[in-house]
């Protein structure tokens, strides 16, 4: 029977490996909870980083932005790859019809925080929306001409390991409630964490990390879970927290807070007039610090955008200005917007290789739900290219290990699996898990803190009857706050108040894995470097 | 306040609609239908009005806020995104219901790949390799900003789930490939649209009006319609990502 790539998610990473596979001959399922007008993707806002032409030293200083951001926990191959390949990223899409903006000759290029240089092409403040849209139609063709098979109402539920290796996964159609299993080298890109948070993330409730509890609780390996980015701007909505995009400040915005009864710019104060740009785990940080400042009656955090041109409103923003009018029924350009951190992005997740091997035999992982490119905290920008070039790394490099598979005869059905109960994961049960963590695992943490949490957790776990998914739920959570007592150190997003001080002994990768008994965390060389 | 939230449930596709009433409490401007729902889900009990045990109200939800087209439902016989109506708006009764042109799955849950099977039988792809002018940049931007929610074809009076109008959900993303590939059009597509889109369309507008991205969707269907007609392209294609790359 031909073999398939199953590939579990059909944000910027799953239709880019998906395409990818095509490209090569290769057919592949392409499997979603939701169609991909619903992926978490479309809500990216500010654009893809990356040089536009490959030379050397361009290419040198994205490497070394993305490196120091991320405190050095980046695999040093795996980012030389990805800002080596972003160049041809950039033209690939654009050659599928991604509507960057340009002024006719070359392409428009923003200043996002904590790069060097403005390199981060864009489409308006709906970057990621625009690139779906071409990724959705490209791969519409390739589906056409049967090579890639879309199931967009399944919910991945688990993984078959046999052996050592991965055989493929069981996954269930929500519409039917029909639960069976696929098999297949599996390529994973099921997104961020965001769903364990609910309320307090920017990102889709959608992505729940039930595939990644799923696969830790058997075992996978996970890395760098205690580093969360926190988005210095964002503010409350119905439900959820909304973005206030980078390319505000990127385009003139200023963070102020109210000192006296007046504004202080802090950011410009404490770190000069690019204070503004500053990595986001800083900007946070300096937020969470002056909040706790126990010298001033704290009166809020705002952001200006008085000063922003007409035409970066028109052409860059506008997304931005209809979510202020609506949401908070003011008008940016004459009002300041209240702002506070909230979470966005998680760095860590499924440890992989710089070939996006994961810690089985033809188990891949790509985009969010990937730990490899971002380190301790990610740069603006380079999440986008990281889930273009993560699908397609992953998808080249399971293509190239299909013939290794070897597919038994029983395994050729795609047998309807046991019918096992697998519940929905209530809302309830996941937003006491994200209460919890939340408290915990804020922008500045403590063992205190953290280890209250652990408590909590374990309380409340061991007296509410929980489905299985709930249970991996709290598992990974418990596998979080785990990791992030362990690195007993300050770096990038993880920011102790009782270990103030960056560590040379804790450049390493942290691993998190379930031997079916307890959850074991190890600090491992970062791949890619000499230890390694 | 207190407001009654009737909801048109249905347990399995086959299954016969019946309604059921909930209360929900809320001083709250901001919240809306999205967060209703969810609260009404997140309770330990879940019961209706007259106090008798009722299962989690199925709904399709991911972005909350008005960027994926997940929530869409009738609310007060209305299309629209149950993340963008605020619960308040409404007086003291909202009704759901799901939305009526599409095959329900489950209470306010429907399935929607009919846009899918439309868009694909249309053949909207690029076949040759994108080349947007200035002149055509922003208007492929709007164009790529479609939720597929499926609202447009709920108000459409022209369309019927099988029949051969597509709607509006298959010109706006049709449109942004006719006008990222430049040029005079790709005649395939182009003869496509004329028979599934522009024959049908009494012009009424109401989609304009209903669609939650506020896309100007009259605006591009003339815009495409004036495109003059292209050849038939073969699929040649010269984008893979390892060529760009090798090149």
């Amino acid at each position: 029977m031909e073999k398939k790539l199953i590939i579990i998610g059909s944000g910027l990473a799953g239709l880019s490996a998906a395409i990818t596979a095509a490209e090569r001959g290769q057919k592949s399922i392409l499997l979603s909870v939701q169609p991909p007008e619903r992926a978490q993707s479309v809500l990216a806002e500010g654009g893809l980083s990356g040089e536009l032409s490959e030379e050397a030293e361009a290419l040198a200083e994205h490497y070394q932005d993305t490196m120091k951001a991320g405190g050095y926990l980046a695999g040093p191959e795996s980012v030389k790859e990805l800002v080596g390949a972003a160049p041809a990223v950039i033209r690939w899409l654009q050659r599928l019809g991604t509507p960057f903006q340009n002024d006719g000759t070359e392409l428009a290029r923003r200043q996002m925080g904590g790069h060097s240089r403005a390199r981060t092409v864009f489409a308006g403040d709906r970057t990621g929306k625009a690139i779906m849209a071409a990724l959705a139609d490209e791969a519409r063709r390739y589906e056409a001409a049967g090579m890639i098979e879309r199931m967009s109402s399944h919910h991945f539920l688990q993984l078959i390991l046999r052996d050592d290796q991965c055989r493929g996964c069981m996954v269930r159609n929500w519409r039917s409630g029909r639960v069976y299993q696929l098999t297949g080298p599996v390529i994973l890109a099921c997104g961020g964490l965001s769903g364990l948070f609910p309320g307090w993330s920017t990102g889709s409730g959608q992505n729940t990390g039930a595939a990644a509890a799923a696969v830790f609780r058997q075992g996978i390996v996970l890395g760098n879970l205690e580093f969360i980015q926190y988005h210095p701007t964002t503010f409350q909505i119905s439900g959820k927290r909304c973005l206030v995009s980078e390319a505000a400040r990127g385009e003139g915005g200023r963070l102020f807070a109210i000192r006296g009864g007046a504004r202080w710019y802090f950011m410009e104060e404490l770190y000069g007039p690019d204070g503004n740009l500053a990595p986001r785990d800083l900007v946070s940080r300096t937020m969470e610090q002056i909040r706790r400042r126990p010298d001033f009656r704290f009166g809020g955090f705002w952001l200006d955008l008085t000063g922003i041109r007409k035409d970066a409103w028109k052409n860059g923003l506008a997304g931005l200005h209809e979510e202020c009018m609506s949401y908070l029924h003011l008008n940016p350009e004459h009002e300041p917007v209240p702002v506070e951190p909230g979470i966005h992005y998680f760095m860590g997740g499924i440890l992989t290789d710089a070939a996006h091997r994961a810690s089985k035999r033809f188990l891949y992982a790509a985009g969010e739900c990937a730990c490899q490119y971002h380190g301790a905290n990610r740069l603006g920008g380079n999440s986008m290219l990281g889930a273009v070039w993560g699908g397609i790394r992953a998808a080249e490099t399971a293509v190239m290990e299909l013939p290794e598979f070897q597919q038994t005869p029983e395994e050729i059905e795609d047998s309807p699996a046991e019918t096992a109960e697998w519940e929905e994961l209530s809302i309830r049960v996941r937003k006491k898990i994200g209460e919890i963590l939340a408290a915990s695992l804020g922008v500045i943490r403590s063992e205190e803190g953290m280890e209250k949490g652990l408590r909590e957790l374990e309380e409340w776990r061991s007296r509410t009857a929980l489905s299985r998914l709930e249970q991996d739920e709290v598992l990974l959570g418990t596998a979080m706050l785990r990791s992030a007592l362990a690195r007993r150190e300050s770096r990038g997003a993880h920011w102790r108040e009782d270990c103030p001080e960056q560590l040379e002994k804790f450049q390493k990768t942290t691993a998190a894995f379930y031997d079916g008994h307890q959850i074991q965390i190890q600090f491992r060389p970062v791949p890619g470097t000499k230890e390694a | 306040m207190e407001i009654q939230i009737k909801i048109l449930r249905q347990d399995r596709p086959e299954g016969e609609p019946f309604w059921q009433t909930f209360l929900y409490e809320t001083e709250d401007r901001e919240a809306t239908v999205a967060s209703a729902l969810e609260e009404l889900n997140s309770r330990e009990r879940l019961t209706d009005i007259d106090g008798n045990p009722a299962r989690p109200v199925c709904w399709e939800c991911s972005c909350l806020q008005k960027k994926c087209g997940a929530c869409a439902m009738l609310i007060n016989d209305f299309p629209a995104l149950a993340c963008e109506e605020k619960i308040l708006g409404h007086g003291s009764t909202v009704e759901l219901k799901p939305l009526q042109k599409f095959p329900v799955v489950r209470d306010l849950a429907v399935d929607r790949d009919v846009m899918h099977r439309n868009l694909r039988q249309l053949g909207v792809w690029l076949s040759q390799k994108a080349d947007i002018g200035r002149e055509n940049q922003e208007e492929v931007f709007i164009a790529s900003q479609c939720l597929q929610c499926g609202c447009c074809l709920e108000i459409c009076t022209s369309y019927a789930d099988g029949q051969d109008f597509y709607g509006m959900s298959a010109l706006v993303p049709a449109a942004r490939v006719l006008l990222a590939q430049g040029g005079p059009g790709d005649r395939r597509m182009q003869e496509g649209c004329e028979r599934h889109i522009y024959e049908g369309c009494q012009g009424f507008n109401a989609c304009e009006h209903v669609c939650p991205a506020g896309l100007p969707v009259t605006r591009l269907m003339a815009h495409v319609m004036q495109l003059p007609k292209g050849k038939l392209l073969t699929d040649r294609y010269e984008h893979s990502i390892m060529k760009t790359i090798y090149e």
